[in-house]
Order: C-alpha cells, then sequence, then structure tokens
C-alpha cells in the first residue's frame, strides 16, 4: 500500500513539474483562472492609471 | 423586372394580368395610392406591398405562380440599405472626430433601429447597436452601453466575425472596468486576447496591446502587483510588429510599471522609470505626460517631499486643457493630498468640490465615491459629523443604486465610525458587524 501511495505521489509531481517547465504561456485565460476566483474579496485602491483603452 | 422601381413593377405585373388600379384597392389602399406608387411619387411600404401581393396571387393561384411582398420591395430594401450607410457613415465620422451629440445622435440611432426593425435587417441590426454602445461608452453610459454591445456580440459570434468579437470583448472589458466590476472586466479583456490568438484575426497586435495594458490596470487595482508585473515583462518580452503602435503603448506600459514599483515601495526603482519618461517628454503622448507628472508628485509626496511634488502638479496643470476629464479627476486629487500634507484646509476643501462635480458630470462613479469619502474623513477630523454623514449617505446611495460590492466595506466602516463618534454607539457597532460574516445562526439559541 505504501509504495502503491509513493509511486502516485511521485506521478503527480512529475506531472506537476512537467506541467511547469513546459507551460508556456499561450493564453492568458490559463494565466488567470486561478486569479478570478479570488478577485471579489479586494477592496479596490484609488489609482491615477490610464483609462482603459479599447476601439 | 430587374432594376425596375417597386411602383414600375407593380405597373408591369398590373398590365401583364391585364388589371386596372381599381384591382388592386381595398379600404387600406386607395387607388390613388396605387397611381401614386407606380408613378414613384410615394414609396412602398411594407404593408402596402402585402395588399397588393394578396391581390396579385388572386390571379397567380391559378397559375401556381406567387407573388411575395419581398420581391416586391426589392429595389426598396436596397435604397433603405443606402440610406442606412450614409446615417451610420455619418454618425462613425462624428464618433471617430469626438463630436459626441446626444441630441443630435439620439434620434438618428433611433431611427436607425426602427429602420433595421421594420426591414428585418440584422446584419444592419448589430452594426447599429454596436456603434450605439460606442457612443453609450463615449457619453458615460457603461450599463446602456453593455446592453446594445452584448446584442451585437451575438450576432457576431454566430456569423464568426471573430475580428469584431475581439473587438466587442474588449469594448465590454473597458464598460466592466468603469463600472468597478473588475472581475467580469478581466474576464472579458482575457477573452479578447484568447479569440485573436485562436483566429489569428487582422486586429491581433492592436487587441494583444490594449489588453495586455488593461489587465495591468485591473491587477493593479486589485493590488496583484506580482501579476501586473508579470504582464509588463510579457509585454516587453513580446516581439511587437507595428513599431508606432508599439511605441505609443510602451509609454503607457512604462508609466503603469513606475508606478506599480511605487505602490510596492520600491521608490528608486519608481524614480528611475519615472525620470526615464520624463527624458522623453517630447515624443509622449500628452496624456501619457500629464499621467506621469501626475504620478511622479504621488511618489514625491509618499518620500515626504511635499514641495517638490507641488512642482510637478503644476506642470500637470499646465496640461489641464489637453487631457481628457478622466485624467484631470486623478489630478484634483494628487493636488487634494499636497493640500492635507502643507495644511491648506479651505484650499483642500475647494479642491474637493472641483472633483467632486468633475467626476458627477462625467459620470465617473468611483472618483465621485472617492471624492465623497474624502470629504466625509476631513469632516470627520474636524468632529463636524453631520457634513461627514451627508457626503456617506450620498455614497450610500451610489452604492445601493448601482450594486457596487466594492464599496461596501469602506462604507459600512465610515457609518459605523462617524455614528460612533456622534454617540450613537448601538448605530454604530451594528454598521460594523455587517463587515464580518454570521459563523452561526443564533437566532433561535435562548
Amino acid at each position: 500500500m505504501k509504495k502503491i501511495k509513493s509511486v502516485l505521489v511521485s506521478l503527480l509531481i512529475c506531472s506537476l513539474v512537467f506541467v511547469n517547465s513546459s507551460g508556456v504561456i499561450t493564453k492568458y485565460s490559463n494565466l488567470n483562472n486561478i486569479e478570478n476566483k479570488t478577485v471579489l474579496g479586494y477592496n479596490f485602491i484609488l489609482l491615477n492609471d490610464p483609462p482603459p483603452s479599447i476601439g | 423586372m430587374e432594376g425596375l422601381t417597386p411602383g414600375e413593377k407593380i405597373k408591369k405585373l398590373r398590365l401583364d394580368l391585364g388589371l386596372k388600379q381599381d384591382d388592386l384597392t381595398n379600404e387600406e389602399v386607395s387607388k390613388c395610392l396605387i397611381s401614386m406608387i407606380e408613378r414613384n411619387k410615394r414609396g412602398l411600404t411594407w404593408s402596402v406591398a402585402k395588399i397588393v401581393a394578396d391581390s396579385f396571387n388572386q390571379y397567380y393561384k391559378s397559375m401556381n405562380k406567387e407573388i411575395t411582398p419581398e420581391f416586391l420591395m426589392e429595389t426598396e430594401i436596397e435604397r433603405v440599405k443606402k440610406e442606412f450607410n450614409e446615417e451610420v457613415q455619418y454618425i462613425q465620422t462624428l464618433l471617430k472626430a469626438g463630436k459626441i451629440d446626444t441630441k443630435l445622435m439620439t434620434p438618428i440611432f433611433d431611427k436607425l433601429l426602427g429602420l433595421v426593425n421594420q426591414w428585418k435587417l440584422r446584419k444592419e441590426k448589430a452594426e447599429v447597436l454596436l456603434l450605439r454602445g460606442e457612443f453609450y461608452y463615449s457619453t458615460y453610459q457603461y450599463n446602456n452601453s453593455i446592453k446594445d454591445l452584448t446584442e451585437a456580440l451575438e450576432y457576431y459570434i454566430e456569423e464568426k466575425n471573430y475580428y469584431l468579437v475581439a473587438y466587442i470583448y474588449n469594448y465590454m472589458g473597458g464598460n466592466y472596468q468603469l463600472l468597478m466590476s473588475i472581475d467580469q472586466a478581466i474576464n472579458y479583456y482575457t477573452k479578447a486576447y484568447d479569440i485573436t490568438l485562436e483566429h489569428n484575426t487582422d486586429n491581433k497586435e492592436r487587441i494583444r496591446l490594449q489588453t495586455t495594458k488593461n489587465l495591468v490596470v485591473c491587477f493593479r487595482k486589485m493590488k496583484r502587483y506580482d501579476i501586473a508585473i508579470q504582464y509588463i515583462n510579457g509585454f516587453k518580452d513580446a516581439k511587437w510588429k507595428d513599431l508606432i503602435l508599439y511605441q505609443r503603448f510602451n509609454s503607457e506600459i512604462m508609466l503603469l510599471e513606475a508606478n506599480t514599483y511605487r505602490d510596492m515601495t520600491n521608490y528608486v526603482r519608481a524614480e528611475q522609470v519615472y525620470k526615464k519618461l520624463l527624458e522623453i517628454k517630447d515624443e509622449l503622448d500628452k496624456d501619457v505626460l500629464f499621467l506621469t507628472y501626475d504620478n511622479y508628485a504621488i511618489l514625491l509626496l509618499e518620500m515626504g517631499k511635499v514641495d517638490s511634488a507641488v512642482k510637478k502638479v503644476s506642470k500637470a496643470y499646465e496640461l489641464m486643457d489637453k487631457v481628457l476629464p478622466y485624467f484631470r479627476l486623478g489630478l484634483i486629487f494628487t493636488k487634494s493630498k499636497c493640500h492635507i500634507k502643507s495644511g491648506r484646509l479651505s484650499k483642500l476643501f475647494e479642491t474637493l468640490k472641483e472633483g467632486i462635480d468633475l467626476a458627477e458630470e462625467v459620470n465617473n462613479i468611483e472618483m465621485f465615491i472617492n471624492f465623497n469619502f474624502a470629504y466625509a474623513q476631513m469632516y470627520i477630523s474636524l468632529k463636524n459629523y453631520e457634513n461627514a454623514l451627508k457626503h456617506i449617505k450620498t455614497v450610500e446611495k451610489y452604492v445601493i443604486q448601482n450594486n457596487i460590492k466594492t464599496k461596501e466595506y469602506d462604507l459600512n466602516i465610515f457609518l459605523a465610525e462617524v455614528y460612533y463618534k456622534a454617540g450613537e454607539t448601538d448605530k454604530g457597532l451594528e454598521y460594523m458587524l455587517k463587515n464580518r460574516k454570521d459563523y452561526f445562526d443564533l437566532q433561535n439559541l435562548k
């Protein structure tokens, strides 16, 4: 049982490393997925930044 | 029949069947009207075309043929489309030149939407909704803009016009950002970026530059400086082909980079970038130069260099007439901060009033709230709780009306503070408790 567990854990780690090492960011959605969920908890700050660029 | 006007077409069909004008009439359509239509003196409407087609079909039925109102009106639709295009072009020119006149444009939009609905022109309808969405955005009516753009978006997704889909997604992001729904804004900017990537659209470079910059601003708003820097670095590492466009965004990204380092309290690095921007000030857009002075002043204030900050604020004030109201609001806030640091209270109230008036004029909800909060804080420090409450209550009305979740926390704390300090401790406590969740439902516990 212990062996199976350790094999599973090392497989998991391998897959994580693989994703990270080959994880070239191609899509912004990949970059934002985790962050989006946390957005509402923030109290936004005042900024003197430029307005949105559109059009 | 091709090339004939609807009137000429009706006359030809009538004579072919050996009918008189009287044969096409009923209670709603007089002989006089038919005569005028045939001589092109009157246009053909849908309802009249239907009645005339029904009259013809009484005879055509026996020949197993059918005339449709659409057939009779074919050239009429072309005429309507031509009229439509002319009006659309006119509005587009006005919008591009920034000549936005609500009184002039609203009736034109109503007329155009009437036309497209009457003639069931789907493509044209999407076109006019997109245009009106842009018009609403420039007149600060963000909710209306979202409504129109969403409807236009449905059509363009269906038509697989990804160029416009990306364009609209970015616009939606802008609307949500200005409505302070930053999560939605991020969602749409991301979608816009990804669509250009998936479908390799012609506007990909422009959209990617725009959305990258917009996302940096959004993540800064959430104080996620790490992600903001990640996007800034992504911008720097990418190979952009359109150099003119790149230059414009590069200066904005540099400004955002400096602002981000400043907010991370890395003042040395921030000042380096501001100075770099001022070295090339002749090449900068007036907007960017204005914001550079403004943000540099904020840095100097944070570093305790009030005199230098005031100088930068005056530099920005010299450009005040050359920038849009959106930019001016931020500077007014910076000026207020300078007044506080140098202890000039009367000047401060004057400046805050200037800010509130301008924010209300351009419907900038976030700034309107910020200026009111600033007022409230000043009045609290002066122990004038009545006036403080007036400003907080104004914000409360706005927060409820526009469902602004992100300002609720500050609002409740302000209310708690002012009631507590004014001696109404129970009420103060009530607002304070609104900011923590209930871990149990204790109502039934005795």
